[in-house]
């Protein structure tokens, strides 16, 4: 569904990617693990077109390396940003109506339907839907952020540590809905600090270190794999 | 002195149409068009020039003013366009300020071109609804002002409408909150910074269309009126519409008042108060001092 072959990304002189392979098969959960600076953030907005990167990257065989982020969203991939960066702004429900931007004039009946599925996800962003968004709690914004990509209805979501920052149980939700999104069709792409509890949840895994993949594979094979455990995954 | 306050309430709503302009530039892409008032003095003479035409050719007042508005507003928003093609975007990297100096540039080729055109002299621009003065009280209006009024309240509550509730409001506001963010809901903020320039300059033509009869016409009209709505988004704060509102206001209130003891202190009288309100609310008086948590 979604390849990305030999991409490179710079800041300057440093170099954040390095000849990065990645593919993603439909209705997949990878998990992108790794140190802080190894690259993981770099690579989710290499691929959403926040930054520019060298390469090909494919999706649905189209090639999307060169497209700004708002051409390759209407593509039907969503992006969840790290720090959710909500519109703290405006209200909960302006923000879910933003998320649909795209669609709510082709579509405002869909949409409506989709603010609704929405709505029943997380009934604590309807409780709070006419509350500005800046006020919320921060793992109130983790789904208000995860809603308003949703709202596109997308069939490729990119979640950038959905769990940074979330007391233990906000945690367990969001992963709880992470696979409950592959039930309903999605593919998905998710970049983890908790590296156990991404694997546990992903199909396959690859491990990013200074830019570069440094393993790859079943989800199972990483949890498992002694030199991963040792460097990544342990205490 | 109550004649003053309605006066200058009439003159300030002026200013403060005109600096709506900045702050919708403003929030969206963090430049202003530091040539307003030449954009201003464009829309009067252009707004004086086709009204003049569609109303010697026979066309009702009323039509024709509104029509010479709509014009003006068209022109207007084109050349809002093309100010940020030229003099906007390709001067916007993170820590740039060369568009302070391209918008001026731009203003002082607007305000040459504008010379030759209609020449040097101050042109009379006699009000459409002619010099008739409505008494209530005390106070005398001509109907020019009520008709400024009417605008005014018009413009603003299209603006605050368009602003809050409206889905292309709501994506400005997004991209002015973050504009990363914005282009991954696919809204393209580059459009949308064309979209807040367009809508400034139109502002600036329709304010000139309004302060044409009071001031009359000229080709260097332009310098004070656009720095005094500056003046006036500073006083209010350049990020909250409501306050560049009560700026405006406040400032033309202040102008009248002061003119009436001695006219020379008009202008300093302007520009004391920024330096107050500077002084002591740095943010402008109804400017955002917190912003959320993280």
């Amino acid at each position: 569904m979604l390849s990305a072959r030999n991409l490179s990304v710079r800041y300057g002189m440093a170099q954040a990617l390095r000849g990065v392979d990645l593919h993603v098969e439909k209705r997949e959960i990878v998990a992108l693990i790794g140190r802080n600076g190894a690259g993981k953030t770099t690579l989710l907005k290499a691929i959403t077109g926040l930054v520019k990167s060298q390469g090909d990257i494919r999706y649905n065989g189209q090639s999307i390396g060169n497209l700004p982020p708002d051409a390759i969203m209407k593509l039907g991939i969503s992006h969840v940003p790290q720090g959710r960066q909500i519109f703290g702004d405006q209200t909960v429900e302006d923000n879910l109506i933003l998320g649909a931007y795209t669609k709510i004039k082709a579509q405002p009946k869909q949409v409506k339907a989709w603010l609704e599925r929405e709505y029943e996800r997380f009934p604590r962003l309807k409780e709070r839907r006419h509350q500005q968004a800046g006020t919320l709690s921060g793992g109130e914004q983790q789904m208000l952020a995860l809603s308003r990509a949703l709202m596109s209805n997308p069939d490729f979501l990119v979640l950038d540590e959905p769990s940074m920052g979330l007391s233990p149980l906000y945690v367990k939700l969001i992963l709880d809905t992470i696979k409950q999104l592959r039930e309903e069709g999605k593919t998905i792409l998710l970049v983890e600090q908790l590296a156990i509890a991404a694997l546990s949840i992903a199909d396959r895994g690859y491990v990013l270190s200074s830019g570069q993949v440094e393993f790859s594979g079943p989800a199972h094979d990483l949890l498992h794999d002694e030199k991963v455990v040792q460097t990544y995954l342990g205490a | 002195m109550l004649q003053a306050v309605v006066s200058g309430l009439i003159l300030g709503s002026i200013y403060a149409i005109i600096a709506q302009g900045y702050y919708i530039t403003y929030i969206t892409t963090r430049t202003m068009n530091f040539g307003q008032g030449d954009f201003l003095m464009l829309g009067a003479l252009l707004g004086l020039t086709s009204y003049g035409a569609m109303a010697t050719s026979g066309m009702p007042t009323v039509l024709s003013i509104l029509a010479a508005l709509l014009i003006v507003a068209a022109v207007m928003s084109l050349l809002g366009w093309g100010l940020e093609r030229v003099a906007i975007r390709p001067l916007q990297h993170a820590h740039s300020i060369g568009w302070i100096l391209s918008t001026v540039a731009v203003s002082i080729m607007i305000r040459n071109i504008a010379m030759l055109i209609w020449g040097r002299n101050v042109i009379p621009f006699p009000s459409p609804f002619g010099s008739e003065v409505v008494r209530i009280g005390d106070v005398g209006i001509t109907r020019h002002e009520l008709f400024i009024a009417v605008c005014a309240i018009v413009i603003m509550a299209c603006l605050f409408f368009f602003l809050n509730k409206s889905l292309l409001g709501k994506a400005l506001a997004a991209v002015a909150f973050n504009a990363d963010a914005a282009s991954l809901m696919g809204i393209n903020p580059r459009r949308m910074a064309v979209l807040a320039f367009a809508l400034s300059c139109a502002l600036a033509g329709i304010g000139g269309i309004l302060v044409g009869p009071i001031t009359n016409t000229a080709f260097f009209m332009g310098a004070t009126l656009g720095l005094k709505a500056f003046a006036a988004a500073i006083i209010g704060g350049l990020e909250n519409p409501l306050g560049i509102l009560l700026g405006g206001l406040l400032l033309g209130v202040i102008e009248q008042v002061f003119s009436l003891y001695n006219s020379a202190y008009k202008d300093a009288s302007a520009f004391v108060l920024i330096l107050i309100v500077l002084i002591f609310m740095p943010q402008g008086l109804l400017g955002k001092k917190v912003k959320e948590k993280f």
